[in-house]
């Protein structure tokens, strides 16, 4: 059959990290193709190269056999690629006619034939069962029916080669079965689908072959017939042999941090958090796994205060809370390392001295009556600099000029010197380089050693199991299992992170 | 080096500004050295009108501090002009109505800056708890405050008015009571520098005390430069918010209390209009520092003042001395601004350049 689209070795490094490393994989007419890989595996990258977004740093692309230079997003249109995006690109208060027309001509003139649009829609609609108004506005349509819109634009845009960027992460298994039905419809037509998603169900429901990528390179390239979701789940996280860590046991038995059926609702009053209950004792490292964005996020702000609370408790040490503020936090001794350390965790253009001093500003030593004792902040800073090994030149260095490694230090001092009873941390060694990584797990480790109650949250299973007392894996708000780190199965861990509850659930 | 550059950026916009004011004087037919001679007489060329220089810069000082702790906290208080004509009002209550008319001046005069601070500040306290606690954009609300003042006070002083002079057909109020006036600095030749200048310049050093040395100035710095870092921190970015604002409008309007008490002594229609715009520029080219705000406040005081002048040697019409004062604040500001926009790309690139060396050097790592 014909390859409508082949890609050969292509890389794209960004500074700090290399997305895409020697990328090749190619897609055949009426073929769906499934790229597979974790969080921050290059799946977008490679999708965005695909769809003239990024330029690749090396490597070729190939449409219908002829190489080609995808400069910008209309480059990639003219030769049929169109892409729907996991968040879709739709004014809401537009029609869905008006929608699609966005940004394009009608004709050779400069005025809008809005008809012309309406009818093509509508029969566009009525040869894929879409069953879409095209004079509706998007603002009164259902999630799945957007993506429909989406969907039908790249039609009306002559593709043939669709890129679907984890096209089922918003929809409802019902809207789910419709969308797979329709693609289905495609490939019969001769189209071809490139489909990016970390569901392995979804892969071995409608892919042909599945193409794995782990940490920007090529864990293999498989056809659906010869492979089973283990083996792909194997792929995915990148190794078959159980890792041993030297992981000392929980000594102590009181429990610092208990948190009884927890519910957080986003803006949107969607449940992000489901009626959650867990706890954490003295000196334990509670690790919690999982794919991003199935709620660890806000997890991590109703615990400390920047979410509400829905419902439920949360008990540190004998205190019983049913909401939290960011300053009540600080004042249990809960300490939190957050997500985002450019967000949230530091203030960028202001000093190293400034950054550690931020929490503790109100308080003695760093202020009194309200005046800021700056000797102290400077002497304390010049502390931290050094038992934390942070590279700047003098503690009035403006924060924004450290490298992210050293940003992550800065907080990770602040956080960790005051001596926590609990440590929020979240992602602690994103975007880290090795050394910087090595240093944070280890002052983790250090403080549980201390004492401390630390719940992790990371998206990298390696750095969960290699802290950990025990695991928690969440998805989409639930733990589906929290088990002891004790001869883990990684492939059922897998599992958990792609929504199949574990057997053993040991609570 | 950093202080240097905040100073040189603003001449050298002055000298551009200068320069081009100078191509528009040559091009209708007048001479800039002429011009400019009469806006440097106007402005500082005599005791009197260096009086003159600084009147005009005491509420431009108070109201860019004003701007200053706002803009610091976050929160963007485009709306001195309206808690400034608001707080002259609340101070016309005391210095002109009858019923306070037998008050000893020891009384009155705080009482009425008092009042006109009260009500700066209730027209500062609506728009910070929209912002705060309604997430309302805090400009488009002052913005449009500025504009119902602006009428309100227009219409209180014409016949009907609650503050109409009686028995005077023009629109204004009436006197302000005896006694009333600020008290004068000097006697003699700068016979007009009142008190305020002193209460300004206590306001900057509490300003700068506050801003540089408390844990609450820290805290508005921090909520203005990452409100969401600072909320994580245990900062209570909408209570302070809230209460910047209402700090903010009593400053606008104890600027307002004593543009009326030491300046005008009645309120007219439009009786100052401008000043709470004119603060805002003051407080950038001041980079917003409430010292840097005595130097700019005097400068925007000092073309304002020298435009008479100016009209007479230069003979040049009116719009022409407000015309050459725009280029010049515009150059002045630019040059103000330019650097750091440099600046901060030049550190955009440097960083980005040190990422791409990290991130070279642990591949060869990998390699190896």
């Amino acid at each position: 059959m014909e390859t409508v689209l082949k890609v050969e070795n292509l890389s794209k490094i960004f500074p700090k990290v290399v997305a895409n490393d020697n990328v090749s994989f190619d897609l055949k007419k009426g073929e769906i193709v499934a790229i597979l890989g974790e969080n921050g595996a290059g799946k977008s990258t490679l999708m965005n190269c695909l769809y003239g977004i990024y330029h690749p740093t090396k490597g070729d692309i190939y449409i219908k056999g002829e190489k080609v230079k995808l400069t910008k997003i209309e480059d990639a249109e003219a030769l049929g690629i169109g892409m729907v995006h996991q968040h879709f690109m739709l004014v809401e208060d537009l029609t869905v006619a008006e929608n699609i027309i966005l940004g394009r001509k009608t004709g050779i003139t400069p005025y809008l034939d809005l008809k012309k649009v309406e009818k093509a829609v509508k029969e566009l609609s009525d040869r894929y069962n879409f069953g879409l108004n095209p004079k509706s506005k998007i603002k009164d349509l259902s999630v799945g029916t957007r993506q429909r819109v989406e969907i039908l634009k790249m039609l009306y845009r002559n593709a043939d080669i669709l890129i679907l960027d984890e096209a089922t992460a918003v929809l409802t298994p019902q809207e789910t079965v419709e969308l797979f039905k329709t693609l289905k419809h495609f490939v019969d037509e001769g189209k071809s689908i490139l489909m990016i998603t970390h569901k392995l169900e979804e892969v071995m429901e409608l892919a042909d072959r599945v193409v794995v990528l782990i940490d920007g390179k090529m864990a293999g390239s498989v056809n659906r017939v010869d492979t089973n979701p283990r083996q792909l789940a194997n792929m995915m996280v990148g190794r078959d042999v159980l890792m041993d860590f030297d992981i000392k046991p929980v000594v102590h038995d009181n429990l610092i941090l208990q948190v009884k059926n927890l519910t957080v609702k986003n803006n949107h009053g969607l449940e992000k958090i489901k009626n959650l209950s867990f706890e954490i004792k003295q000196g334990e490292i509670l690790g919690v796994a999982g794919v991003d964005g199935n709620g660890q996020a806000e997890l991590a702000e109703a615990l400390t205060g920047l979410m509400k609370i829905d419902k439920g408790e949360i008990v540190i040490g004998e205190k019983v809370f049913t909401h939290l503020k960011p300053k009540m936090i600080y004042e249990q001794g809960m300490s939190h390392i957050p997500q985002d350390r450019h967000e949230r965790g530091l203030v960028l253009d202001m000093t190293v001295n400034e950054n550690l001093a931020l929490e503790g500003i109100s308080h003695v030593p760093f202020s009194y009556n309200g005046i800021i004792d700056f000797k102290y902040i400077k002497s304390h800073g010049k502390a931290m600099i050094k038992d934390y090994n942070i590279k700047c030149y003098d503690g009035s260095c403006p924060t924004k000029e450290l490298s992210g490694g050293n940003q992550q230090k800065v907080i990770v001092a602040r956080e960790i010197d005051r001596k926590p009873n609990i440590i929020i941390a979240v992602q602690p060694t994103r975007g880290l380089d090795i050394g910087a990584t090595e240093f944070v797990r280890n002052k983790l480790l250090e403080e549980k050693e201390r004492g401390a109650a630390v719940l992790l949250i990371s998206t990298e299973l390696e750095e969960i199991l290699m802290v950990s007392n025990r695991i928690a894996v969440i998805h989409e708000g639930e733990f589906m299992g929290v088990i002891d780190n004790k001869n883990v199965d990684i492939l059922e861990l897998g599992l958990m992170m792609t929504g199949m509850r574990g057997d053993k659930d040991e609570k | 080096m950093k202080n240097r550059e905040n100073i040189i950026a603003p001449i050298f916009g002055l000298v551009v500004g200068i320069l081009v004011s100078s191509l528009l004087l040559i091009m209708w037919g007048s001479s800039p050295l002429k011009a400019f001679e009469g806006l440097y007489i106007g402005s500082f060329g005599t005791l009197g009108a260096i009086s003159n220089t600084l009147i005009k810069a005491i509420p431009l000082i108070i109201g860019g501090l004003a701007v200053i702790i706002s803009y610091k906290s976050g929160i963007f208080n485009v709306g001195v002009e309206g808690q400034l004509f608001f707080g002259a009002m609340g101070g016309a209550v005391i210095a002109t109505l009858p019923m306070f008319q037998d008050l000893p001046p020891f009384i009155s005069i705080p009482l009425s800056i008092v009042v006109a601070m009260m009500f700066g500040a209730i027209l500062g306290f609506i728009p910070g708890y929209l912002k705060a606690y309604r997430g309302i954009n805090e400009v488009v609300v002052t913005m449009l405050l500025n504009y119902i003042i602006i009428f309100f006070l227009s219409q209180q002083v014409q016949p009907g008015g609650f503050l109409h002079e009686p028995g005077v057909t023009a629109n204004q109020s009436a006197y302000i009571h005896e006694g009333m006036k600020l008290p004068l600095l000097f006697s003699g030749v700068l016979t007009k520098v009142h008190i305020g200048l002193i209460i300004a310049i206590v306001l900057v050093v509490i300003v700068w005390f506050v801003m540089s040395r408390s844990s609450i100035g820290f805290k508005m710095k921090a909520i203005g430069l990452n409100p969401k870092a600072a909320q994580y921190a245990g900062m209570n970015m909408n209570f302070i918010q809230t209460n910047v604002m209402i700090v903010s409008g009593a400053m606008a309007g104890l600027a307002g209390a004593i543009e009326l008490l030491g300046y005008h002594y009645r309120l007219v229609e439009n009786f100052s209009l401008g000043i709470g715009y004119n603060a805002i520029a003051v407080a950038l080219l001041a980079n917003l520092s409430p010292i840097g705000v005595v130097l700019s406040a005097i400068f925007f005081g000092a073309l304002q003042a020298g435009s008479i002048t100016m009209q007479i040697v230069a003979d040049v019409p009116e719009s022409f001395t407000k015309l050459v004062q725009g280029i010049v604040v515009f150059f002045v500001i630019a040059g103000a601004v330019l650097p750091k926009i440099i600046n901060k790309k030049l550190t955009m690139n440097r960083l980005a350049k040190e990422a791409l060396e990290a991130n070279q050097l642990e591949e060869g790592q990998e390699d190896a």
